[in-house]
């Protein structure tokens, strides 16, 4: 996304937000929020046009209003679970709760806007795009309320509802340019881990636990998989996808009022119908920002693992046989980005000309030393081929995990063995056996191409 | 009173960790000798050590994966046998007593004068360094024999009598048991190579109070069903 879309795009998020919580609210408290969030916004721009941040954002800075945006937003994720009504109505709490929401929303949205505009045409020279981008704002901004002063947030909102949705899209929808590395999920996910590793760390030394490097306990293992990401990456799922998921279902399981007062049948029909109408209506949001929740934390969590899988390198049968080098040759992935290749051994291919099709081949040097070719097929799945991810090897289509160590064994969803003989710095393979082997793997499934 | 009961669990557990956390925290005091295998003759000794470490271990390119499963020690102290391994911590005369570190030492002779180094070179590949006459010296365990597979190459180290690695002023020299060797101006000749544990003793009043309560919060969610 370019500068420019990102900036509109984040300023037009706030804006909505803002009247979002605007609409739902009344008297006092709009009033309440409103100034607050005002002020906060203000305060926000003028932190963002600061000198001092001209020159970039130190780790500290960086550090600080990362932690204050998303302890900020957290709260409410939390408000929106612990009370659907406390937090709402008159009383100080209730007035404290609405200005910190109206800081929440605006302060951190407008210092990041205003100085990534200043960093882009100030500094970036980009005048014309900025007074562009400027206007599209405005325009954006005042179409939104013309659309809020039609709508009535109140009629799909309960309080919690609100509260946990502007939360979430407040946190995960991306920021402008220039703050767009603070992303919620990898975030959290790094402060959980970090959290996690200083508990079990002061357990095992609080409970003489052994820790070593290379002689390994059955307690050790349990204290390493606490620190694992597996395990922050569970607790991290259930901060973002738990909040949304109570609420809906707080929302969803509301029991249904009691008709015995009205007599006909008829009355009773049209006011349960208009009880679920409202169930549905109040809980929808709530279920797309859930959706939206689940999303954001698959393309997080895939985007920091991502599965590698090398561009085939051809080969050209020589004499009846395929040479290939073992000292690589593989190609990067040709498809935009470069994922970070797993540490050794890692996963190579080549392609070889098969009576018109191409067969892949995979060649991996197992944890044992053993140097093994397979096909890039299984015999039960279709042949999408193999990825790695870390010490193992991902069935592109069914996702399963392949142990390295069992590279060459038969069966199952392992990639299809080849016979190979080690010539050299050459794993030689005959084009018999590479016919045959795709042969088998072709009955079930039809050509490679 | 079930209810109660559930409850209580889980709050005496909170309190009971807490207490002894804070106990552990304020008066542990540890030591950690380092004992070798058949040294006895002051108030701790090593009677007798058993691992499971190979007798040959064999890494290919950078990679390997030494691993000991257990380790467990004969150790003497103050006149009493005890049989010590990574955990649980046992009681001993001197507290609580657990394997903390293993490796191999090094006896050796070093221009007539004898020293016994314990040495922290596994797994194997690693070096450490120790200082002799103002000198530094670098060891390393040397792999025995190395195997070419494909353009890689896998070393065999011999771990029931290993080969070590020395070097000084950019010179090496490999030490085998029994042959003297020359580095630059120096004799070495190596002796023995038993191995050696580090034994953490630890005088800990909370240990126990730290225990029962992770016990106890252990305990309170099967409490939780089982009274529900």
């Amino acid at each position: 996304m370019t500068p420019f879309f990102l900036l509109i795009f984040s300023a037009l998020k706030t804006a909505a937000l803002f009247l979002t919580a605007y609409g739902f609210l009344s008297g006092g408290q709009r009033r309440a929020f409103a100034f607050t969030a005002l002020a906060a916004g203000v305060l926000g721009a003028g932190i963002g046009l600061l000198p001092d941040l001209s020159g970039g954002l130190s780790d500290a800075q960086r550090d600080s209003l990362q932690k204050a945006f998303f302890a900020f937003s957290s709260l409410f994720l939390a408000l929106g679970i612990i009370s659907p009504s406390k937090w709402f109505g008159n009383g100080i709490l209730r007035r404290g709760t609405l200005c910190l929401l109206g800081v929440s929303l605006t302060l951190f949205p407008l210092m990041s806007l205003t100085y990534s505009f200043k960093g882009a045409v100030v500094f970036g020279g980009a005048y014309l795009g900025g007074v562009a981008a400027l206007f599209l704002i405005a325009g954006g901004v005042f179409a939104l309320w013309q659309a809020f002063k039609r709508l009535n947030p109140g009629r799909v909102f309960t309080p919690d509802g609100l509260l946990v949705s502007l939360a979430s899209l407040n946190l995960l929808l991306p920021l402008p340019e220039g703050f767009s590395h603070l992303r919620f999920v990898t975030t959290a996910e790094g402060a959980i881990a970090r959290y996690l590793a200083e508990v079990v760390d002061s357990a095992v030394a609080l409970m003489l636990l052994p820790e070593h490097e290379f002689i390994i306990t059955p307690a050790q293992k349990v204290a390493g998989f606490l620190k694992g990401p597996e395990v922050s990456l569970t607790l991290t799922a259930l901060l973002i996808l738990l909040p949304p998921l109570i609420v809906a279902m707080r929302a969803m399981l509301k029991p249904e009022p009691d008709t015995a007062p009205q007599g006909v049948a008829a009355q009773k029909r049209k006011k349960l119908s208009a009880f679920r109408a409202d169930v549905l209506l109040r809980a929808a949001p709530v279920i797309a920002v859930l959706v939206l929740n689940y999303a954001v934390l698959h393309t997080a969590n895939l985007s920091a693992s991502p599965v590698y899988d090398p561009e085939p390198v051809p080969l050209i049968s020589e004499g009846g046989e395929l040479k290939i080098p073992l000292d690589g040759g593989a190609r990067p992935p040709a498809r935009g980005y470069e994922p970070p290749r797993p540490a050794l051994p890692s996963l190579k291919k080549f392609s070889a000309g098969i009576g018109g099709s191409k067969v892949v081949i995979l060649v991996m040097m197992r944890p044992d030393g053993e140097v093994v070719a397979c096909l890039d097929a299984c015999e039960i799945c279709p042949p999408e081929g193999y990825g790695q991810k870390g010490n193992v090897l991902i069935c592109k289509y069914c996702n399963t995990p392949i142990p390295l160590i069992t590279l060459g064994r038969p069966g199952g969803c392992n990639p299809i063995p080849l016979k190979s003989e080690l010539r050299g710095d050459y794993l030689v393979i005959k084009t018999d056996e590479l016919i045959s082997a795709s042969k088998e793997a072709g009955k079930n499934f039809g050509q490679w191409h | 009173m079930a209810l109660r009961l559930r409850r209580y669990i889980l709050y005496a557990g909170l309190l009971i960790t807490a207490l002894g956390a804070l106990l552990s925290l304020t008066t542990r005091r540890t030591d950690i000798p380092a004992l070798i295998e058949g040294d006895t003759g002051g108030d701790i000794g090593l009677l007798k050590l058993a691992t499971d470490m190979p007798g040959e271990y064999m890494t290919f390119g950078d990679s390997g994966d030494f691993k000991l499963k257990s380790v467990r020690a004969e150790v003497q102290v103050e006149g009493k046998p005890y049989a010590i391994r990574m955990f649980p911590p046992k009681r001993t005369k001197r507290g609580w007593a657990r394997i903390e570190d293993i490796g191999f030492s090094l006896r050796l002779k070093l221009n007539g004068s004898a020293e016994t180094l314990a040495l922290k070179v596994l797994p194997p590949g690693r070096e450490d360094k120790f200082i002799s006459g103002g000198k530094e010296f670098s060891v390393s365990l040397e792999p025995e024999k190395e195997i070419p597979k494909g353009s890689i190459k896998g070393k065999v180290y011999n771990l029931r009598l290993p080969l070590f690695k020395v070097k000084a002023d950019g010179k090496e020299a490999v030490l085998k048991k029994g042959e003297p060797v020359s580095l630059g101006k120096d004799k070495l000749l190596y002796e023995g190579s038993p191995l050696w544990v580090r034994v953490a003793f630890v005088k800990d009043p909370g240990l126990l109070l730290v225990y029962l309560g992770i016990g106890l919060l252990a305990l309170s969610p099967v409490a939780f069903l089982r009274f529900k």
